[in-house]
């Protein structure tokens, strides 16, 4: 199995070098600007603020982010409070919206013309800051999710041992709780800066001159050379932060004990309620409840006009399909990764989910292009490779894998090794090891890894347009943007709520699953 | 294995059941940058009507071009349907476009269709005002120039990443001027208009009364036609304000198939689908003797500006143009 392992892990390396590999090329030998512009050059991306607004937007989202997430994590492991649950899966449900249409309905309902703008008499939502609450919502949930999942791990044994040892509250927290959360805070932090720097929904949405934002002009342009800059300008900002990861990710934990036993929750005190509550009604109010309120109100008003609504069960078919096979992949490559341990191999997974979904697929066509002309396949050859989804599905994997491997690389870490040897020790193959031990264990690291995967893939846009068009697939996603970019709102909001039902569904099962594991 | 299994969950599995093209027929394949909403039901009559299968990949323009200028030759695309002319422009600049023969070309409004005739377009969304109807017709501006009067200081609303919006200030330079079409919209953005990220916004904000004029498309109103705003076009015959974006086709120079792409390119210029685009969509037919749709006052002689269509594709200079002024 370590071999297989071993393979796969080089596998995923190659899977993320196949998009860069492509528009490395484009960079170095961009194709002529259609209208005539000086070659692009390094330092384009740097000119009028760009990098500085990036690099600030994706701190102080991660920060915040990890604030939220972290405490709703804590709270949601530890503390017994009314509606803890409901909460607990609907505060996760922001993770299924896709970001222009969180952006645009939190910029309507919270600026001067909506229904709570309004009577409060708030000035215009966008901007920096507009962008700043809505990426925060967006992705505490995965921090929530990943920290939540690392917490859930933890054995109530140690901690009372501490205590009887004459330790504080606040000493084991410090010693003991906190060096084993570390690597899922840090690497949901990770997951919250990539998603800020690399989404356009939200900052196009609200107006906020970021790389990302001059990279789709570029795009749309027709000069790739230019775009294929501004994601490298993206990844060189994603280099320092690896090796602070590295740093700030501590020692490897040493294993959990066998069968954790969970802790016994407490009621909080009035402070703690008042702030947990209050953060429950941030993200639960500005990323499930304005959105499906403003897509329900589409829907009542299309009722009313008598609008035709258009079917949605193809769309919803497809949208299972691409995100279940998509989320699965993912995980399977995440894991080989996360298992074989290989340093450069466990950086490489970051390198794709820096970037936006459009170079990303830009990246996988020059590359397949490439290798069309290399062989001389011509026109045929490239059809079938699209036409195959199979770099759909590599787009997928390469643009979700770092959002994948926080969850399950903290489960691979807080396996006890002991356990391992044992079960070696006692004669079991490393597949019944795999399937006994082993895979239990993971197991709830692996549901909120999937459950990331699929919902990320359930609001994917650009990756399913331009590598999924071949395949026939035509996502919910897809009818929302679609809808959406005509005005046609009843049924924008149809399949916005399609889409929340359908992560609610994913969600719920997912998640028992992981509680009763 | 894997490669098989994602063969398996990528079969594309149609609606329906088409009936069997003809052996050995092709399917076309369409990259088509306009939205499902907008043509999916047409082009499930395409097969009916023209005997041509057809394979629909949906996309934003700007990114459809970008695509297919990258594919070259290797391009799936037989046929591409823009939502903009300019996007279709670029694409002509660098040869990707077969020209079209003279027989499809003397079908559409020669206004309407590029000039060397490697695209013709197949509807037209007219630019003009959405404005609050407490506001006086009288007061509208006569001309797009007076929008740059002080009086309209905090009334207005604009969309500059918008491509219509873009396309219409590249008519503005070929109309105006360089110098002419800056100190303008300079002039403009001191009156401070709200910018918003799109065309249809406007529509609502104008009809809540957050911004009196808003800077748009015609058909975005007859969607929902609210009852507190309405569009307006400039009443100065052939004003720079009065200009047609069209929507339109061009065949792939690179296409194998350039029989079957020429066919649903005449298709799509053809009566019964000039109607469809008319009633349907509320937009302009491009085809002449074409009705518009009742909501859509029908175009006089003289209420267009005269403009080389290939000056709306002419985006560079535009886009560097936006961003000195700091509009993108």
């Amino acid at each position: 199995m370590e071999r297989l392992v071993r393979l796969g892990s080089w596998l995923s390396l190659a899977l993320v070098l196949l998009p860069l590999l492509g528009l490395a090329a484009a960079a170095i030998d961009p194709p002529p600007d259609p209208f005539g512009g000086p070659p692009p050059r390094a330092a384009d991306v740097l000119s009028g603020g760009l990098l500085g607004v990036t690099v600030a937007l994706g701190l102080i989202v991660t920060a915040l982010s990890v604030g939220v997430g972290g405490w709703l994590a804590w709270v949601e492991a530890r503390a017994d409070y009314p509606g803890r649950a409901p909460l607990g899966v609907l505060g996760l449900l922001p993770m299924a919206m896709p970001s222009y249409v969180l952006a645009a309905t939190v910029a309507t309902t919270l600026g001067p013309g909506g229904w709570v703008g309004k009577p409060l008499g708030l000035p215009v939502f966008s901007g920096f800051w507009g962008a700043t609450l809505v990426l925060v919502v967006a992705t505490a949930p995965y921090v929530q999710l990943v920290v939540g999942a690392a917490l859930g791990r933890l054995s109530a044994s140690e901690e009372e041992a501490a205590r009887t040892l004459g330790a504080s509250r606040g000493r084991v927290l410090r010693v003991v709780i906190l060096p084993r959360v570390r690597p899922a805070l840090v690497l949901s932090g990770l997951i919250a800066l990539l998603y800020a720097i690399s989404d356009f929904g939200a900052v196009a949405v609200l107006d906020v001159p970021v790389l990302t934002w001059r990279l789709y002009e570029a795009v749309r342009t027709q000069d790739l050379g230019r775009a294929a800059w501004m994601g490298i300008a993206l990844l060189l900002i994603i280099l320092p932060v690896f090796a602070a990861t590295a740093f700030l990710r501590g020692d490897r934990a040493a294993g959990t004990v066998a069968n954790p036993r969970p802790p016994r929750r407490v009621a909080p005190g009035p402070a703690s309620l008042a702030l947990t509550y209050g953060l429950h009604a941030l993200v639960i109010g500005v990323g499930v409840l304005i959105p499906t309120l403003t897509l329900g109100g589409w829907v009542v008003e299309g009722l009313q006009r008598g609008e035709a609504f258009a079917p949605l069960w193809r769309p919803a078919r497809d949208s299972l399909l691409a995100a279940g096979i998509g989320a699965a992949l993912t995980v399977l490559f995440a894991g080989f990764v996360a298992r074989s341990g290989g340093r450069l191999r466990e950086q490489a997974v970051y390198l794709t989910s820096a970037l936006p979904g459009v170079l990303l697929a830009f990246g996988l066509i020059l590359s397949a292009l490439a290798v069309t002309r290399a062989v001389g396949g011509g026109r045929a050859m490239y059809g079938a490779v699209l036409g195959s989804g199979a770099l759909l599905f590599i787009g997928y994997v390469t643009r979700f894998l770092a959002e994948v491997y926080g969850p399950l690389k903290t489960a691979f870490e807080q396996l006890d090794p002991r356990q391992r040897e044992t079960a070696r020790a006692l004669g079991a193959s490393s597949w019944t090891w795999l399937v006994r031990v082993g895979g239990p264990a993971v197991a709830p690291g692996a549901a909120a890894a999937f459950s990331i995967g699929f919902l990320a893939i359930l609001k994917e846009l650009p990756i399913t347009l331009m590598l999924g068009g071949a395949t026939g697939l035509s996502t919910l996603a897809f009818r929302v943007w679609d809808r959406y970019s005509e005005s046609l709102w009843h049924d924008a909001g149809a399949a916005g709520l399609a889409l929340v039902g359908l992560a609610l569904v994913v969600l719920t099962l997912t998640l028992r699953w992981r509680r009763h594991v | 294995m894997l490669l098989f299994l994602l063969a398996c969950a990528a079969d594309p599995q149609p609606e329906g059941s088409a009936p069997e093209a003809p052996a050995g027929a092709a399917v076309l394949t369409v990259y088509s940058g306009r939205g499902e909403s907008l043509v999916g039901a047409l082009f499930e009559r395409a097969e009916a009507e023209t005997g041509v299968k057809v394979s629909i990949q949906y996309g934003d323009t700007p990114e459809m071009v970008t695509r297919m200028l990258s594919e070259g030759a290797e391009s799936p695309a037989d046929l591409i349907l823009a939502q903009d002319s300019g996007h279709l422009g670029a694409l002509a600049a660098r040869d990707a476009l077969a020209p079209l023969p003279s027989g499809l070309l003397a079908q559409v409004d020669s206004r309407f269709q590029d000039p060397d005739g490697r695209w013709v377009g197949t509807s037209g969304r007219m630019r003009v005002l959405v404005y609050n109807t407490e506001l006086p017709v009288a007061e509208l501006p006569s001309s797009l120039k007076e929008l740059a009067d002080p009086k309209w200081k905090g009334k207005l609303g604009w969309a500059p990443g918008n491509g219509s919006f873009q396309a219409h200030v590249s008519a503005l330079r070929a109309l105006w001027g360089e110098d002419e079409t800056r100190s303008w919209l300079k002039a403009v953005e001191a009156n401070g208009p709200t910018r918003y990220p799109k065309n249809s916004p406007q529509i609502e904000a104008a009809a809540d009364g957050a911004i009196q004029i808003g800077w748009v498309n015609h058909y975005y109103w007859q969607r929902t036609k609210p009852e507190t705003a309405a569009n307006y076009r400039f009443s100065t015959a052939g004003d720079a304000g009065n200009v047609m974006m069209l929507a339109g086709v061009g065949v792939s120079a690179h296409s194998p198939n350039q029989e079957a792409a020429l066919k649903v390119a005449e298709w799509l210029v053809s009566e019964g689908v000039q109607s469809y685009f008319a009633t349907e969509t509320f937009e302009y037919p491009t085809r002449p003797g074409v009705a518009t749709h009742p909501d859509v006052p029908a175009l006089k002689a003289d209420t267009l500006a005269e403009i080389d269509q290939r000056a709306l594709a002419d985006l560079g200079p535009t886009r560097a143009m936006l961003q000195e002024l700091g509009l993108l």
